[in-house]
């Protein structure tokens, strides 16, 4: 299911949980070169988790332990995140594991100024598919090769092209009217219970105070009721339009399963098809939300 | 000691509703679980290890009303406080595990302490906890390591053991009034029970194989003395700084006042609130006493195995391992309380060496 | 039953449209009054919070408009404007939001007939429709404790 990602060559030794990603061994040396030489602080990247059937996070400043790294179809996680938090942000320069989605992220992030590039050593995996069951956002993926890296891991295979016709998910739900979409909807949201990992876990979500937080004025209500629930998930999508990435991280972060993705996947299609964009392909596109073309005009105002 | 088998759990949910109770219990919904109102036995998940949402809103809401006002006329203002029948309706909380179970017990010490916080006492009296023994455990659970065991009796009013050592299947509960509270319930809705023989209950297995897997009192020891330690920095770089392990903890209990209306009318509002979150403990000056994510964590877990075990002698945690289960950086308590518990062992084996 | 009064919002631009509905009125040209104007000075200053917040207030229908594109006192406003209404409303149509009680327009300052007419069109729309009852819903209601007592899911 996994393809190249996985070696499956070696049947009788890889059961599914701890299939190895064939270039693990390179990418561990990589790393603990680059530790070694000093050329990196820190390498970001995966380990086995402290439970049995996850991956976690792992922040690698010995050489020595540069073995632990792992990738695997449990590493779901967009490690870019780490690059906006305030311990990362002056660690120095660092490397990055990242997939070809979370490699999109480092796009928008180095287009936005939020990331210095010469910090950065970018980690690139090939990588066609995390998940088990393979997660929707790998079964659309366009950048099983990474977009940007400095060095690549595994063999480049070609990039799919997005259509309007990728987005079924969205379009399944585009079908209902607009009484069946608002039950869904409140009754989704409903059960959010304000944690913000959504916005945490966001590799996007890099504003140093949400609006959710400011309240002077109060534009979004902090209680977990409906209208609070309802107000605070729009919010969030929204300022991410034509900048989320859709590695679906926030979705797979809710305590509260609410499907995230769905509503950003909304925006991702809706900027696709009006605007040809896709955010985190460069370093260099400026996202729709930011920009205009002179004469544009729009239909649906009079 | 009276039984009931699973085929009759559906007559004790009648015989509470009759006698004017909500019935709570554990359901699931789509891929999440929580605890909610039923009408029917069957909408009931029995074997669910703890739903992701624990039964604490239950005595601690995650929003309330505490205060409301009205205008009533040019420059009168009402105010109204909500009613008690409201608030704190007759409640049965079925099917709890000992963790959740001993959730608002613990919470009572803090919301009894320097006042008496109605909203969350007049619920804990008007609601008895019937509580499930376990008979499995996940790799995220750790009662035992916090003075509890899958058959504690800490909080519940009455609590069952079952006699199978699988959950969800046919089972035969041994029934234990644990409180006053809990009799007078027995008493109040009976004939439900099945009997009166004792069926071996099947709880041991679990309870011998959960070894605690750190030493809370040496934990607590290093506490003490460990406040600028270099260890909260390196050890919390996964954290992503959000609200999962509070919110679904049975025994956080922070909370936010906050007022939401305009000049007609409006409420003022309590609801949760996160340590964890780099807002709580912002100043208006700017300042904040607690800048960084591993400053938080360090709040979280001093506050669970050190500040509360000072002041009321009790863990503030049942090791029902949500924290640990649903962090999405897989990074939180118990992770940390076990390295925490090995770098001690270490430090001292360490400390012996040299003496030696 | 007395007949329906819609509340309805209009965010407009000072400089077009505002000027527009200054000259309909010294016109005396006649269009309903069901609506409270808020001024902005461009349209590039309507954030989506606007819209939402218009709805939470109780607001029926919301209206928005501004200069022509090309007009834009500002240059740009307006274009920055269009792309993000053009995105936000897809967005509010899919999460069940009735656009209908949505309207856009472009009015210049000397289209002073154009916006008494869609004025009357928004009200006479809204009227049609009736009170938001959707959004109403999930308003937290004053009278009620609003606390969750638990299983609000
Ligand atoms: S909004 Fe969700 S899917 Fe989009 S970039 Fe942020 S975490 Fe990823
Ligand atoms: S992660 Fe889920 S529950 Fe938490 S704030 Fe976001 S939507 Fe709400
Ligand atoms: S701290 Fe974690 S394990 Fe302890 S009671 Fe809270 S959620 Fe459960
Ligand atoms: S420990 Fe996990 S659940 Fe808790 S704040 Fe950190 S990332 Fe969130
Ligand atoms: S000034 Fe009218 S739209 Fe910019």
């Amino acid at each position: 299911m996994l393809g190249v990602m996985v070696d499956v060559s070696d049947a009788e030794t890889t059961s599914t949980a701890n299939a190895t990603f064939r270039e693990l061994s390179t990418l561990q040396s990589f790393a603990k070169k680059l530790l070694e030489s000093g050329t990196v602080k820190m390498v970001i990247g995966y380990s086995q988790g402290y439970t049995s059937d996850r991956a976690m996070p792992a922040f690698i400043t010995d050489p020595e332990k540069a073995s632990s790294l792992i990738f695997d179809k449990r590493c779901f996680h967009n490690l870019t995140m780490y690059l906006k938090t305030a311990e990362i942000k002056c660690a120095g320069k660092i490397a990055i594991v990242v997939k070809g989605c979370d490699a999109k992220a480092l796009n928008v992030l180095l287009l936005e100024n939020q990331i210095k590039r010469e910090n950065l050593v970018i980690l690139g995996l090939v990588c066609i598919g995390v998940g088990d069951p393979t997660l929707e956002k790998c079964r659309i993926c366009n950048v099983n090769t990474p977009p940007i890296y400095d060095e690549l891991f595994g063999k480049p295979v070609p990039n799919k092209e997005w259509t309007s016709a990728t987005f079924t998910r969205v379009k399944e739900l585009e079908g209902k009217s607009q009484k069946e979409l608002w039950e869904f909807w409140v009754n989704e949201f409903n059960r959010c219970i304000k944690c913000y990992a959504c916005r945490e876990v966001c590799p996007i979500c890099t504003c140093t105070r949400c609006i959710t937080d400011k309240n002077q004025p109060q534009w979004v209500p902090t209680s977990p009721h409906s209208m609070g629930n309802f107000h605070w998930n729009l919010t969030r999508a929204f300022h991410l339009a034509g900048r989320c990435i859709g590695c679906d991280e926030c979705e797979r972060s809710c305590p509260a399963d609410i499907p995230l993705s769905l509503v950003n996947w909304k925006l991702i299609k809706q900027v696709f098809e009006k605007y040809g964009f896709i955010a985190g392909m460069s370093p260099d596109d400026l996202p729709p939300m930011s920009t205009y073309v002179e004469g544009e005009e729009e239909e649906f105002i009079k | 000691m009276i039984t009931i088998n699973t085929n009759s759990l559906g007559k004790l949910l009648e015989s509470a509703r009759s006698a004017g109770y909500r019935f709570v219990a554990p359901v699931r919904d789509g891929t999440i679980s929580l605890f909610r109102p039923v009408d029917r036995i069957q909408e009931i998940a029995l074997d669910l290890i703890t739903p992701v949402k624990s039964p604490k809103e239950y005595f601690f809401s995650d929003h309330e009303c505490i205060l409301s006002y009205k205008r009533s006329g040019k420059s009168l203002i009402e105010l109204s406080e909500p009613s008690k029948e409201d608030y704190a309706p007759p409640t049965v909380i079925f099917g709890c595990r000992p963790c959740d179970a001993a959730g608002p017990g613990i919470i009572r010490e803090v919301m009894t302490w320097d006042c008496d916080d109605k909203f969350f006492l007049d619920r804990l009296e008007s609601t008895v906890i019937i509580t499930i023994a376990c008979v499995e455990a996940d790799e995220a659970c750790y009662c035992t390591s916090v003075d509890m065991a899958p058959d504690s009796e800490t909080g519940s009013d009455i609590l069952l053991t079952p006699s199978k050592d699988k959950p969800g299947v046919q089972q035969e509960y041994l029934v234990k009034a644990v409180t006053e509270k809990g009799s007078r319930f027995i008493e109040q809705t009976k004939g439900w029970s099945d009997g009166t023989v004792n069926p071996a209950p099947a709880i041991e297995g679990l309870k011998s194989s959960m070894k605690p897997t750190f030493d809370a009192e040496r934990v607590r020891k290093w506490l003490d003395t460990s406040f600028e330690d270099k260890f909260w920095d390196t050890a919390t770089l996964a954290c992503i700084s959000c609200g999962t392990c509070t919110y679904t903890c049975p025994t956080c209990h922070c909370y936010d006042i906050i007022d939401e209306g305009n000049t007609d009318g409006g409420k003022r509002l309590r609801n949760w609130d996160a340590c964890m979150m780099e807002l709580f403990t912002l100043h208006a000056s700017g300042h904040n006493p607690r800048p960084t994510k591993s400053n938080r964590f360090r709040q979280r877990l001093t506050h669970k195995f050190k500040y509360y075990p000072d002041l009321f002698n009790r863990i503030l945690c049942t090791g029902c391992g949500r924290c640990q289960r649903y962090c999405p950086t897989d990074h939180a308590l118990k992770n940390l309380l076990e390295q925490i518990d090995k770098l001690v062992s270490t430090e001292s084996q360490a400390a012996e060496a040299v003496d030696k | 039953m007395a007949e329906f009064k819609p509340k309805a919002i209009a965010f407009i631009c000072n400089w077009c449209t505002y000027t527009g509905a200054d000259l309909a009125g010294t016109s005396r040209m006649e269009y309903p009054a069901d609506f409270r104007i808020i001024k902005v000075p461009c349209t590039g200053r309507i954030d989506a919070e606007f819209i939402i917040k218009g709805f939470e207030q109780g607001a029926d229908g919301i209206w928005i408009s501004g200069c022509h594109i090309g007009d834009c006192h500002y240059q740009s406003g307006n274009y920055f404007a269009q792309r993000r209404w053009s995105i936000f409303h897809d967005e509010l149509e899919f999460l069940g939001i009735d656009t209908r009680r949505l309207k856009y327009t472009w009015i210049s300052a000397s289209e002073g007939r154009k916006f008494a007419d869609e004025a009357t069109e928004f009200v006479e729309r809204l009227k049609e429709l009736g009170p938001y009852e959707d959004f109403d819903q999930i308003i937290p209601k004053i009278e009620e404790s609003g606390a969750s007592v638990g299983g609000d899911g």
